[in-house]
């Protein structure tokens, strides 16, 4: 049981799930097993890893420090076997952060494409819109569109996604479509979690800006909610084309404004950097590098046809 | 039926233009300064609708002193930043605002320009368009830049100014040779701004009368 490589491998764990009784139920011993494994290991390296309280258990400056070169290690192991046995066959679990809309929408439809080369690899989503953590959330990878604030992760483009405005023809019906940007004044808005701390939608033309303050009347803090209240006639939404492809070729929702501009984010896969990624996520990164491509041309064939 | 604003101001280009009052390689060069502030993306750094709006006391072109924040309790106020007398596109364009003055004003409102010139060209500029509201004086262009709206001349546009007459030295009485972009803002009673257009084309103006239906958003909003 007093074993380096099983003590390094239940200290990440504990590591991450935050508790000894965790990390033992993972790896199939008690939790004062768990424990004593862990304060040996301690005794070995020469410094606390733990600081342990009665409601948590926490890592050190050391044990930090600790955790993100030995799960590097561990990680190159796991290559290193997997890469003897030679088949390309990936396993475990890989674990993705993206928004909820990306995920039902782009992911999931062609995400077995990428899954039924790897019968052994199990996939978990963790679905939000709000941007995650990638480090304290445990995540393998993370999609995400806009500016990247977290400076410790690599980041690869996919691509570029545009703002549109766009509304469902019932609403339009009754409430008249604007023509300019200073015709959104008077209309009902919808503000989704993409445009909550903005506050403002600018449009481009021709060199010159116009930005109106937006004083939304239905406010969501989820994409789809705020799409779907699009459809249900509500008012007039502002998001990326992407994220509405299926509604606007369904004529659920007609793309307003079109001769405008409103700007672009870009769209990246996100490895959490401090640790080597695993095999699983850097094979994923490619694999939606690759398919983003043709999301990218459906979107464009989009644009151009408004 | 009365001309829209950029019916009129295009109509002005044509004629300037077809007369040759202004000769063919400065009428090229001028059009060369235009599409580069365009393509510079400058107009894009500009305060936008859904932020606070900087607030500013200046003098008018008669010495009086006008403060955004004390005309901001009264209702909604537009700020049109003006390059000078000298440009004949803003004058159009002042005109056109005096015309829909008293609209803005029924709605509870209130209009200033804010011009890098000297008082004494100011009082030109109200006495030759016969305009009524005030024509503020932001020496040096402090007021524009916070609003991100001052921007340096090109050496070559500097060059082709001086051959017009338009000694920005003269006219502004300072050497900056700095002029804001036109650029037109409706800020709400709560200091944001609700509304801003930016075109770094001086011969495009947005029409006047548009400012209506966003004054009476804001009534409606102020009101609820």
């Amino acid at each position: 049981m007093n074993d380096r490589f099983f003590s390094l491998q239940l200290f990440t764990r504990v590591a991450r799930t935050g508790s000894f009784s965790a990390a033992g139920r993972e790896l199939g011993i008690s939790q004062p097993t768990a424990s004593r494994i862990v304060a040996s290991l301690e005794e070995q390296v020469g410094a606390a890893l733990f600081v342990r309280t009665t409601r948590a258990v926490t890592l050190t400056e050391a044990g930090s420090d600790y955790l993100a070169r030995v799960e590097a290690i561990l990680s190159a192991l796991d290559e290193a076997d997997h890469a003897a046995r030679g088949t390309g066959e990936l396993r475990g679990l890989l674990r993705i952060a993206a928004s909820t809309s990306f995920v039902v929408r782009t992911l999931l439809p062609r995400i077995a494409r990428f899954t039924d080369q790897h019968p052994e690899l199990r996939v978990e989503f963790i679905l939000s819109d709000e941007k995650q953590d990638l480090v304290g959330d445990a995540v393998d990878v993370a999609l995400r569109v806009g500016s990247l604030a977290d400076s410790s992760a690599v980041a690869r483009k996919l691509g570029t996604i545009h703002r549109i405005v766009a509304a469902s023809p019932e609403y339009l019906a009754k409430a008249g479509t604007p023509m300019k940007p200073a015709a959104l004044y008077g209309h009902t808005l919808i503000v989704g979690p993409s445009a909550r701390g903005i506050e403002g939608w600018t449009f481009y033309k021709d060199g010159k800006t116009t930005s109106v303050r937006v004083d939304g009347r239905f406010l969501l803090n989820g994409t789809e909610g705020a799409i779907a209240a699009a459809v249900a006639g509500l008012g007039i939404i502002s998001g990326g084309l992407l994220g509405m492809l299926n509604e606007l070729k369904s004529g659920q929702l007609v793309r307003i404004l079109s001769e405008w501009e409103m700007g672009t984010a870009d769209a990246h896969v996100v490895l959490p950097a401090g640790r080597a990624a695993k095999p699983s996520a850097r094979a994923f990164s490619n694999f939606i590098a690759a398919e983003f491509e043709n999301y990218a041309d459906a979107e464009l064939a989009h644009l151009s046809l408004k | 039926m009365k001309l829209k604003l950029q019916e009129t101001l295009d109509a002005f280009t044509a004629e300037l233009i077809d007369s040759g009052k202004i000769p063919n390689d400065i009428v090229k060069g001028l059009k060369e300064g235009i599409a580069e502030q365009v393509a510079s993306g400058r107009a894009d750094l500009a305060l936008k609708a859904g932020k606070p709006a900087p607030t500013f006391t200046l003098s008018d072109a008669e010495g009086n002193r006008v403060s955004s924040v004390e005309l901001l309790s009264r209702g909604p106020l537009i700020v049109s930043f003006y390059r000078g007398v000298w440009c004949p596109y803003c004058n159009i364009e002042l005109k056109a605002l005096e015309a829909v003055r008293e609209d803005i004003e029924a709605r509870g409102a209130s209009i200033v320009a804010v011009s890098m010139q000297t008082a004494a060209n100011s009082r030109k500029s109200s006495r030759e368009n016969e305009v009524r509201f005030p024509i503020l004086v932001d020496a040096g262009g402090f007021v524009a830049a916070q609003f991100g709206l001052r921007y340096s001349l090109s050496p070559e546009t500097i060059q082709l100014y001086k051959t017009l007459g338009n000694d920005l030295q003269v006219i502004n009485g300072e050497d900056s040779w700095t002029l804001p972009m036109p650029g037109r803002y409706v800020i709400g009673r709560d200091g944001i701004v609700a509304h801003a257009e930016i075109n770094p084309d001086y011969t495009q103006r947005p029409e006047p009368s548009d400012l209506l239906p966003i004054l009476d958003h804001l009534r409606h909003r102020d009101a609820a």
